[in-house]
């Protein structure tokens, strides 16, 4: 059972959540089951969720961890590869799949072929805008260690986009 | 001098203090190489949110509001509903046998148990041919003539007098309609899909004997409890089954 305080909020919260997933996921269908999974998870723990702390974090934090779970999962089912080539074939499997199936912007799919915990560090800040504090503590790393994924993923979008020659 | 790229960065996200953005602002407009690089960086980041933000205008799955909801404390809907008797319904319960006595009812579900035990459904002919309701197609249980006219057309909310009635409309986890009926021939619950009405449960039917007037039994309650079962959240409500309805049942 849950307070309708956190029900309002929580559903106020799903289209932002959804993005998130979507960003994460890159992919449409996997996203939202990513959303669904997260949404689940979050009316089980919401006796864990201190009030007067941001919800959006709270949520985003268990996003993030269902993911990294799944991902995990994934990678002891599939095949071994050495990891660059791995992140390399899946960022780059993914990245057709989406353009082949859903109409997304030169920017997604950039975003899309960003190394994962690259991708997470730009979703977070530049596109939830959360503070460094907050997506350092979401994702669980040190500051430094974000602002530098942060600063290379920047880097990497930029060669992508053609901002930088 | 020289800016880092952490530093750049660190400005453009609003993340440096005073003194460092002061230095950086008056670094810029000496150094036309720097000023560029924050144009760069102000254009992607402006770039990245107007490509998300469009995602955000897209409308999110409606059951997972309703699996919200469901969770959320049932004071209102209680003080809403105020003619069921919780005694009486623990009571029914305590004496339905097998599963359904395990079932914890959600006050929204108690509403459709109820009016399914307590209906008297007058029975007026149909069915006689005694033809099976449904077909396979393509590995499923398909809905055909009557059972697929009624699915179709017939509301949960306006109880007919006919031998067939629905007795609760509701999404499943995948977010399709289902429909919770019972009939003479068969009772169960099929969802709305692409071939139409594909059957999940099919119970046997209720015949009508020889009595003119029967009231709805167990049957109904562990279909009920079924329907709880597949459901994520509550029962849609009189307006919302007949939008549903509108809406082709999608």
């Amino acid at each position: 059972m849950i307070a309708r305080q956190f029900a309002d909020d929580l559903v106020a919260l799903l289209p932002k959540m959804r993005r998130f997933a979507r960003g994460l996921a890159r992919d449409a269908a996997d996203g939202d089951d990513l959303c669904q999974a997260t949404i689940e998870r979050a009316l089980r723990s919401a006796a864990q969720w201190q009030e007067g702390t941001r919800l959006d974090a709270w949520v985003y934090r268990i996003m993030r961890n269902i993911w990294i779970d799944e991902n995990r999962a994934r990678a002891r089912r599939g095949p071994v590869l050495p990891p660059d080539d791995a992140a390399f074939d899946i960022a780059d499997a993914s990245a057709q799949g989406i353009e082949a199936n859903v109409e997304l912007g030169n920017v997604s799919r950039a975003v899309a072929k960003l190394p994962d915990d690259q991708r997470e560090a730009v979703l977070l800040v530049l596109v939830e805008g959360f503070a460094y504090k907050e997506a350092a503590e979401i994702i669980g790393c040190p500051q430094g260690t974000l602002t530098s994924r942060l600063v290379r993923g920047r880097e990497a979008l930029m060669r992508y986009l053609g901002e930088k020659p | 001098m020289t800016i880092s790229d952490e530093e750049l960065a660190a400005f453009c996200d609003g993340e440096c203090d005073a003194a460092a953005r002061a230095r950086i602002e008056q670094a810029a407009q000496a150094d036309p190489v720097l000023a560029e690089r924050i144009r760069a960086e102000r254009a992607l980041v402006n770039e990245l949110r107007d490509s998300f933000e469009s995602l955000l205008k897209e409308p999110v799955p409606p059951h997972w509001e309703t699996l919200i909801r469901a969770e959320v404390e049932p004071v209102a809907e209680v003080a809403a509903a105020p003619v069921i008797d919780l005694a009486a319904v623990r009571a029914q319960r305590s004496q339905t046998p097998g599963p359904a006595r395990k079932q914890i009812w959600r006050s929204a579900w108690i509403g459709g148990a109820m009016a399914a035990s307590l209906v008297m459904g007058l029975f007026i002919g149909g069915q006689r041919n005694g033809a099976f309701p449904f077909a396979a197609e393509n590995g499923a249980l398909v809905a055909r003539g009557e059972l697929a006219n009624a699915l179709d057309s017939q509301l949960a909310s306006a109880p007919s007098g006919k031998a067939l009635r629905m007795l609760a409309t509701f999404r499943n986890a995948d977010g399709a309609l289902c429909r919770a009926f019972s009939g003479e021939i068969a009772s169960g619950i099929a969802c709305h899909g692409s071939g139409g009405w594909q059957l999940r449960h099919v119970l046997p039917g209720t015949p009508a004997q020889t009595a003119q007037y029967r009231q709805a039994g167990s049957a109904d309650a562990e279909l009920m409890a079924l329907a709880q079962q597949m459901a994520a959240g509550d029962p849609l409500d009189a307006a919302q089954e007949a939008q549903a309805r509108k809406d082709g049942w999608r």
